[in-house]
């Protein structure tokens, strides 16, 4: 280590917008890392309910023709709320629990 | 110039317990996340005292010891000065702000490092740094420059693009002061900063935290090792149940340690039937059963140890073990406190 002696400065603190931006860095960073389970996990719910519901039960006559429309605005709101709690909550839990971030 | 940390009338109440753990941050359990013993802490109808009452000052550029055993209220007292858990009633100010109503003015100025490691996962080595250093408001590059510097300092530059996880237990914990070090912070805590380390990352560690003190940093650490608070702080304060014991030089406190020399002989039975005959010894000002040990404080060091043997063949007592422990601050704090830390 070096022995330049320590200067305590008065800078004032990062202005909201720096650190917010700066938050926002980190996670797209975060985000661009971990690509491809992160589309994996993103996309293959919604894909999977469209083949379920959309295609497999009509299909095997569990479901009625007119179904169908109640689809989209049901998976969006479904993936809405799921992907809303996974993103939040759980790293929350996460940080809050064993790993101790926060 | 004003005191780095001052404290008045520290008092810290958690809500009673409820089967609940008590909040991580003041969590006094250590790293297996155990329950304090029901000995050191106290309760009341309105919860467990932590802190009860501290007054402390640290002076600027000084290497400060917290010592206590687990449940003392170290923990807590970190945890408010860091502005993690916020004090039942008293005043703390650290760097000149006060940790109540300018928190975020006190955490630009100190660095943390925590009892457990905690670095982003998500991140590698050097990105943990200059992400660090971002959220105080550094600029990218500036950060990174720093950021390799500290890694180069610490001795662990060549994992700075490695994942945190594969770093080991020491890595990571010079990873940790590395963080507390990157936003150019006046006072650095250290909250039990060698429990789980390697004898030989203690030693590195002692070394590093030499160094940030010749640069005139404070730091400011917990420990219940008595060697550690001796070898390394300036000055020392003890802590016990929430309240300030003594606080002085090691050197200034082992002189108030009675007795001198504590010579602590163990029997092959329960030590009581011993302790009248070796209190009425030459030299022994002080003699105490502790199970089938024996704690005689004497005053010339080992000369009375063949009496002591012969007073306890003379109870049909052998001795299976003799350990001498010059004055020392462990002696000061069994005098003082009645139980050894652990």
């Amino acid at each position: 280590m070096n022995a330049a002696p320590f200067v305590p400065d008065n800078r004032p603190p990062a202005s909201p917008a720096a650190v917010f931006a700066a938050l926002l860095r980190r996670d797209i960073r975060v985000a661009r890392r971990e690509l491809p389970s992160f589309l994996v996990r993103t996309i293959m719910q919604p894909v999977l309910f469209l083949i379920v519901f959309g295609y497999l039960l009509p299909k095997m006559g569990f479901l009625r023709a007119d179904y169908s429309g109640a689809l989209l605005p049901g998976i969006i709101a479904v993936s809405l709320t799921l992907s809303s709690v996974q993103s939040v909550a759980l790293p929350m839990v996460q940080d809050f629990g064993f790993t101790r971030e926060i | 110039m004003p005191d780095a940390i001052t404290t008045e009338a520290l008092r810290k109440v958690y809500p009673a317990p409820s089967g609940r753990r008590r909040p991580a941050a003041g969590g006094p359990g250590g790293p297996g996340g155990i329950a304090p013993a029901v000995s050191s802490t106290r309760t009341s109808a309105a919860g467990i005292i932590a802190l009860d009452g501290l007054d402390l000052s640290v002076r600027r550029g000084e290497l400060f010891g917290l010592l206590g055993p687990n449940g003392a209220g170290k923990t807590t007292t970190i945890g408010i000065l860091t502005t993690r858990v916020s004090a039942t009633s008293g005043r703390a100010l650290v760097a000149g702000h006060d940790v109540a109503t300018a928190a975020v003015r006190v955490r630009q100025h100190i660095g943390v490092v925590p009892q457990r490691p905690n670095p982003d996962r998500s991140l590698t080595t050097v990105e943990n740094l200059v992400f660090h250093a971002a959220y105080f408001g550094f600029p990218f590059d500036r950060a990174n420059r720093s950021a390799l510097e500290l890694l180069e300092r610490l001795g662990i530059s060549d994992k700075a693009d490695a994942k945190v996880e594969s770093l080991s237990g020491g890595q990571q914990q010079r990873l940790m002061i590395a963080r507390a070090l990157i936003h150019e912070p006046e006072v650095i805590f250290l909250d039990e900063p060698t429990v789980g380390l390697d004898p030989k990352a203690r030693l590195d560690l002692w070394g590093i935290l030499r160094e940030m003190h010749a640069q005139g940093r404070t730091i400011v650490m917990t420990t219940h090792y008595m060697e550690e608070a001796d070898q390394l702080c300036e000055r020392v304060a003890i802590v016990d149940r929430g309240t300030l014991l003594a606080c002085d030089t090691p050197e200034r406190l082992k002189a108030s340690a009675p007795g001198g020399t504590l010579i602590e002989v163990t029997l092959d039975g329960p030590a009581e039937r011993v302790v009248a005959g070796v209190k009425a010894l030459p030299h022994v000002s002080r003699a105490e059963a502790h199970g089938d040990v024996l704690h005689a404080y004497s005053d010339r060091s080992g000369e009375g140890i063949p009496a002591i043997i012969a007073v306890a063949q003379g109870a049909s007592r052998g001795v299976t073990n003799i350990h001498l422990t010059s004055p020392s601050l462990e002696s000061l704090f069994i005098s003082m406190t009645g139980r050894k830390l652990d």
